[in-house]
């Protein structure tokens, strides 16, 4: 059982952060690592692929709703929904799609669903050809297929 | 060449005559003059698949209507390394594709295969509807099918309930008609939380159930029950789809018994239908008071369960946990007596916000609505129920802008006023109660809580002559809401 301390979380890029244990376990990938191996929570945990602009922002995060799990008085559910939707429009567009990518790897549910919510509100309005551009996806259909899909869901267009 | 059933189109020259009421003044759209929209028409303008002509194009560029896409730069950025790691990683899209609305999915089939794929499957489109529920207690409305037949012709038109300036009732109705490529009427129609069912009929004898879901174009038909027609006959069919609690669909159907061509009064058989078995199962009988008429074209579907009403407050229950029909006496409140020489006539039944309404009004004399909430026993006697008064609306309030609503023929015979009310929606996050109000020529929104009116639609009066006086409005068992569902069908 990993002690009720602080951890010490490590960036790729050689940042350090000291949270507390409650905040780094609210990602899943964390826990398990502390659970598993008693030295995580004495020494440093590397986050791989995670620079510490970005680590940062998730143990932000963290802590926020840390907290409000443990003290649902002095941070309501309002609060919370409040912080949660000026963390998401604060983020540059390359911030939240790194930290979408970050918050999977780490496994923190909560931030990956708000996270997703916001990138499906921004493209929900697109056509499918803004949609290739924004992802660099390449379209594999030929022009009869393509045709044919519209044809049959016409109002959707 | 698009058929016009339901465009948008501004009126400036609304005229603003005095009014208590606050107006709220919106682009309004335009339902064509009802008889020029015939099923016949529609299905000769459109056809399916293979044979779809080149002119097909010329439709498609008319519903580009996008939702408001949010100012944000997303467009103009170039992909971020992290953007297409999530796009490409299959787990992740489907997370953010389960947030984005059923039009949009639909629309994003054709990104790619992989995005065709992935939205196409019957096991995205389940789990979509699991967690997109579209329900009147989770959903909003997103419109209004008008369905009824004149003289021997059905006509169909819809309205968009969005406020997001898209368009895509209008192109529905049209749509129904690409799948069948047939010269037919729909001979009935209902609908349970986005899946439709339609009775259709052409050449007076072929005769075809379909369950369709518009949203995602998909059909399916359905066996005809296994009965003797001429000893039963058929009182209606309804859906009953409820995403809350399965992805199965189920049709009933009503059936009177008959010997030797004259009707067993008051006796009644139901049939029931199951998207998973695929069979008709028959269910149970009931002997009901043969002077009750039942709105057996237009169960409503409430609680886990499927309502009728009669011509007073009664039910009639549809039990699906129990599988047995029930009817349901209502307990008198005091502030609704039973009216002595008075009329009761009944504008509306339906569900909303989760709750079951019923909106009456006594003839002659008084101008007021009564919009009554079902209210359960939870007592012992479980069925015994009331109706609770919720709203009192004062209908003489709509004369001053709209003169058209009072009857000009009234005596004592006839009622005072002309209108209809197709639906009638609660939104209780937002503390909202609307009252659809179909006039002659027009259909307004009233909010019964602020007491503020917004005009829907016009009707184009050149044929409400020639329809009639009954025929110049909509009423409750006419309409048929609609939600965007990804559901199976």
């Amino acid at each position: 059982m990993a002690s009720k301390g602080n951890l010490t979380l490590k960036s790729c890029n050689g940042k350090e952060f000291i949270v507390e244990e409650k905040v780094a376990v609210m990602s899943t990938t964390i826990k398990n690592m502390v659970d598993v191996d008693d030295s995580f929570a004495q020494g440093v945990i590397p986050i791989i692929g995670v620079d510490g602009k970005i680590l940062a922002k998730l143990i932000e995060y963290c802590k926020e709703h840390a907290e409000a799990d443990e003290d649902e008085e002095v941070k309501s559910e309002e609060y919370l929904k409040k912080f949660d939707e000026k963390f998401v429009d604060e983020l540059n567009l390359n911030d939240l799609y790194d930290l979408l990518k970050a918050s999977n790897y780490l496994e923190i549910t909560k931030l990956l669903n708000l996270l997703c919510q916001k990138v499906a509100s921004m493209i929900k309005g697109k056509k499918p050809e803004e949609i290739r551009r924004i992802f660099n996806i390449k379209n594999d259909f030929t022009p009869e297929e393509e045709e044919e899909i519209n044809r049959q869901n016409p109002w959707a267009f | 060449m698009m058929p016009s059933i339901s465009t948008i189109e501004s009126d400036p020259g609304c005229s603003s005559s005095a009014s208590e009421l606050p107006f709220k003044n919106k682009n309004k759209e335009i339902l064509r003059p009802l008889n020029t929209i015939s099923l016949r028409s529609l299905a000769q303008l459109l056809t399916f698949r293979s044979l779809v002509s080149p002119s097909t194009k010329s439709y498609n560029q008319n519903l580009l209507s996008y939702e408001d896409a949010p100012a944000t730069t997303c467009g103009a950025s170039l992909s971020s390394s992290s953007a297409i790691f999530i796009i490409n990683n299959e787990d992740l899209l489907i997370q953010i594709l389960l947030f984005l609305p059923p039009k949009s999915l639909v629309r994003f089939q054709c990104v790619s295969k992989q995005w065709l794929s992935l939205i196409s499957s019957p096991c995205f489109r389940r789990l979509h509807s699991r967690k997109n529920p579209a329900t009147s207690s989770t959903a909003a409305e997103a419109g209004l099918f008008l369905y009824r037949r004149i003289y021997e012709n059905s006509e169909l038109n819809s309205i968009t309930l969005r406020n997001d300036g898209s368009n895509a009732m209008g192109m529905i109705v049209s749509r129904f008609f690409n799948f069948l490529n047939v010269d037919g009427e729909i001979f009935s129609f209902h609908s349970c939380n986005g899946l439709i069912f339609i009775d259709f009929y052409w050449n007076y004898e072929i005769r075809r159930y379909y369950v369709y879901n518009p949203t995602t174009n998909q059909f399916r038909l359905i066996p005809q029950p296994d009965i003797d027609r001429k000893s039963q006959k058929i009182k209606g069919v309804n859906i009953v789809f409820d995403p809350l609690k399965s992805d199965e669909y189920r049709l009933v159907c009503i059936l009177d018994k008959r010997i030797y061509e004259e009707v067993e009064i008051g006796k009644y058989h139901f049939l029931v239908f199951s998207s998973e078995t695929g069979a008709w199962k028959e269910c149970v009988d009931i002997k009901i008071d043969g002077r009750d008429y039942y709105h057996f074209k237009n169960g409503v579907y409430w609680n886990a369960n499927l309502y009728w009403k009669n011509e007073n407050r009664s039910l009639l229950c549809y039990d699906f946990k129990h599988h047995c029909v029930r009817k349901m006496e209502m307990t008198e409140t005091d502030e609704s007596p039973r009216p002595i020489q008075r009329n009761l006539i009944i504008f509306y039944f339906g569900e909303s916000g989760g709750n079951l309404h019923l909106i009456e009004l006594l003839e002659p004399q008084t101008s007021f609505l009564y919009i009554r909430e079902l209210e359960l026993d939870s007592g012992v006697e479980r069925y015994n129920s009331r109706w609770l008064l919720k709203y009192r609306v004062d209908i003489g309030l709509l004369t001053a802008r709209y003169p058209l609503i009072v009857n000009e023929r009234f005596s004592t015979y006839e009622n005072q006023f002309v209108f209809g009310i197709p639906c009638f929606v609660v939104d209780k996050k937002q503390n909202k109660a609307k009252l659809m109000i179909s006039l002659r020529g027009k259909i307004i929104f009233y909010e019964i809580n602020s007491e503020t009116i917004e005009e829907v639609v016009e009707i184009e009066p050149a044929n409400l002559q020639f329809l009639g006086y009954y025929m110049s409005f909509y009423s409750w068992n006419e309409a048929f809401c609609h939600f965007e569902t990804l559901a199976c069908v």
